[in-house]
C-alpha cells in the first residue's frame, strides 16, 4: 500500500491499493486512473446491506454505473470466522444468486484495505474521481434504516455524487455518516 | 410477560438474520393489552414493554409511558446517535383523537467497542421515557388505548432487526391519578437519570484545530472526569480515546476530529457524562483556529 500523508477525506487523493478480487486478478487504484471508482463495503448477513440487495437496489446502481464507465468494487473485509467472511468461490455463487453486477468483488480478510480507507460499516461508500481524488465518503443514502421500504424515498449520496462529478459540478454532499453494521475486521 | 422478566422468551442461538427476510419478529398483536404495561413482547434477544407511570388517565393531565428494553447479555441498542454503526430504535404511535406523544428521551448512553468501532447505546436494559398528553376533554368511562409499532435494531457481533406492536389500555378517571402504577418507580428512576440542561453558569466552548476539539468546560470546580457523546454524527471520530484533563474550574477533553468533517461546525452538542454518571446537555460554540 503506498503511504499517504493525506487524511482520507473528500477532497484529498484517494490512497492507492492492491487487492485481490474473486477470480484471483490482482487490481491497484492506479491502473484505473481516467475511471470514477466506487468502493462499496460489503457484508451480505448484515440487514442494511440485505435492504439494498433484497430490493434489487445495490444491484441497479451497479449495472446503471458500470454501464457508465464507473469501476465498481464489492468489499469484503470480514475476517475469517466472522460474519460475513466469504471464500471467492461461495461469494461467486452469490453475486450469480443475487444477480449483483460489481466490476469485481476484492477479498480483504485481513482488513487492510478497509483500515486504509477507514471503512466503518457496510454499505460505506467512497467516490474516487478520475483525477484519483476522493469526492464522496459516507452512507448509500440518507436513510439510516434497515427497512428495503425507505428505498423508494431516500436520496443516494453515490448516485448524486456521481451524476454532479460527471456534470462537471462540485458534489454538494461529499461526506455524511456511513450507516449499517460495523464492518467485522480481525479483533 | 413471560415467568422470566427479565430475560424474556430465549432464542435459538442460531437464530441470526438470514437472507430469506428481514426476520422481522413480529410478535402476536397484544389484543389483550394489560394495564400498566405488562404488555411485554418478545424480540430478538430480548424483550420490550411498554409500561406507563399511571393506573389511569385525566383531561389535559400529561404523564409518561416508557418503552422498557431488556436485552440478553452482550447484546446492545442504540442511542440517538448510534456512533460508528446502528440505528437507534424508532417509535409509531397509534393514539386515540386529541393524544400526543413527546420524543423518545434518551438516557444516558455508553461507548460500546464493536470490532475497533465506537457504537453509543445500551446492554442490558434501557427504559426509553415518552410524555403522552391527553386532550383537554375525554369522554369519562371508557378505556383509552395507547398503541406503539416499534422497531429496533439489536446487536452484538451481528445485528438483527426487532419490530413490535405494543399497547397499553388505561381506564379514564375523573379527579386526580391516582396511586402510581407498579412500574411508577422504573419510570421515575429513568426519568431522574436523563441528561440535565447544563446549568447557565456553566462556561462550555471547543477550539478546534486542525485534528481536535479541545472541549473546555468550566463549571467553577475541578471535575474528576468525563467523556463526551456527540449528538451529530461526523464531528468527532467516535472510536479515537478521549482524553480528559481536570483543571482547576472544570475540565477540558481532547475529541479527535472526524475525518468526514468538512466544514467547521457553528456548534459541538451532546452530552457531558461526568466520572459520577451524572450527564449534562452541553451546547459548545466552536471556535477555529488554525
Amino acid at each position: 500500500m503506498a503511504a499517504t500523508a493525506w487524511a482520507v477525506q473528500p477532497g484529498n487523493p484517494a490512497p492507492d491499493f492492491t487487492a485481490q478480487d474473486t477470480h484471483g486478478k490482482t487490481h491497484t487504484l492506479a491502473e484505473y486512473k481516467g475511471k470514477y471508482v466506487v468502493l462499496e463495503w460489503h457484508n451480505r448477513e448484515c440487514p442494511f446491506t440485505h435492504k439494498h440487495y433484497v430490493s434489487g437496489n445495490m444491484q441497479r446502481l451497479q449495472r446503471e454505473w458500470t454501464s457508465k464507465g464507473v469501476v465498481w468494487f464489492t468489499v469484503i473485509s470480514s475476517a475469517p470466522g466472522q460474519q460475513g467472511y466469504m471464500t471467492a468461490d461461495q461469494e461467486n455463487t452469490y453475486v450469480q444468486k443475487v444477480d449483483a453486477s460489481p466490476t469485481a468483488v476484492l477479498l480483504d480478510p485481513t482488513g487492510q484495505l478497509g483500515h486504509l480507507y477507514g471503512a466503518k460499516s457496510t454499505p460505506h461508500m467512497f467516490v474516487i474521481s478520475p483525477a484519483g481524488v476522493l469526492i464522496y465518503d459516507g452512507a448509500i443514502d440518507d436513510k439510516p434504516t434497515a427497512d428495503p421500504n425507505d428505498i423508494a424515498s431516500a436520496h443516494n449520496y453515490v448516485s448524486a455524487a456521481l451524476q454532479e462529478a460527471t456534470a462537471g459540478k462540485p458534489v454538494s454532499t461529499p461526506a455524511t455518516r456511513p450507516y449499517g453494521c460495523s464492518v467485522k475486521y480481525a479483533r | 410477560m413471560s415467568a422470566e422478566p427479565h430475560r424474556g422468551h430465549r432464542l435459538k442461538p442460531s437464530h441470526h438474520f438470514t437472507r430469506k427476510g428481514a426476520l422481522l419478529l413480529i410478535p402476536f398483536l397484544s389484543l389483550l393489552a394489560a394495564p400498566y404495561g405488562v404488555a411485554g413482547e418478545t424480540g430478538p434477544h430480548g424483550t420490550v414493554d411498554l409500561i406507563a407511570e399511571r393506573t389511569s388517565v385525566q383531561p389535559a393531565r400529561p404523564f409518561w409511558v416508557g418503552l422498557h428494553f431488556q436485552l440478553e447479555k452482550g447484546w446492545h441498542i442504540y442511542w440517538t446517535n448510534p456512533g460508528d454503526s446502528g440505528e437507534p430504535p424508532r417509535v409509531k404511535w397509534n393514539l386515540p383523537a386529541g393524544f400526543q406523544a413527546g420524543s423518545l428521551r434518551w438516557p444516558i448512553p455508553r461507548r460500546i467497542e464493536d470490532h475497533s468501532l465506537i457504537d453509543y447505546g445500551y446492554q442490558n436494559e434501557v427504559l426509553l421515557p415518552v410524555e403522552i398528553r391527553p386532550p383537554a376533554s375525554l369522554g369519562m368511562g371508557a378505556d383509552v388505548q395507547l398503541s406503539a409499532t416499534v422497531n429496533w435494531l439489536v446487536c452484538r457481533e451481528i445485528c438483527v432487526p426487532g419490530r413490535a406492536a405494543l399497547a397499553l389500555t388505561l381506564p379514564i378517571r375523573r379527579g386526580t391519578p391516582g396511586p402510581p402504577s407498579p412500574t411508577y418507580s422504573l419510570l421515575a428512576k429513568a426519568r431522574a437519570d436523563l441528561p440535565r440542561p447544563a446549568p447557565q453558569s456553566w462556561k462550555v466552548t471547543a477550539n478546534l484545530d486542525k485534528h481536535l476539539f479541545v472541549l473546555h468546560v468550566d463549571t467553577g470546580k475541578r471535575e474528576g472526569g468525563a467523556t463526551f457523546f456527540p449528538f451529530e454524527p461526523n464531528q468527532i471520530e467516535n472510536a479515537a480515546p478521549q482524553k480528559a484533563s481536570p483543571f482547576s474550574r472544570g475540565i477540558r477533553i481532547d475529541l479527535q476530529k472526524s475525518d468526514q468533517l468538512l466544514k467547521s461546525p457553528p456548534r459541538l452538542t451532546g452530552v457531558l457524562v461526568f466520572a459520577s454518571g451524572q450527564g449534562y446537555v452541553i451546547e459548545a460554540p466552536v471556535i477555529t483556529s488554525r
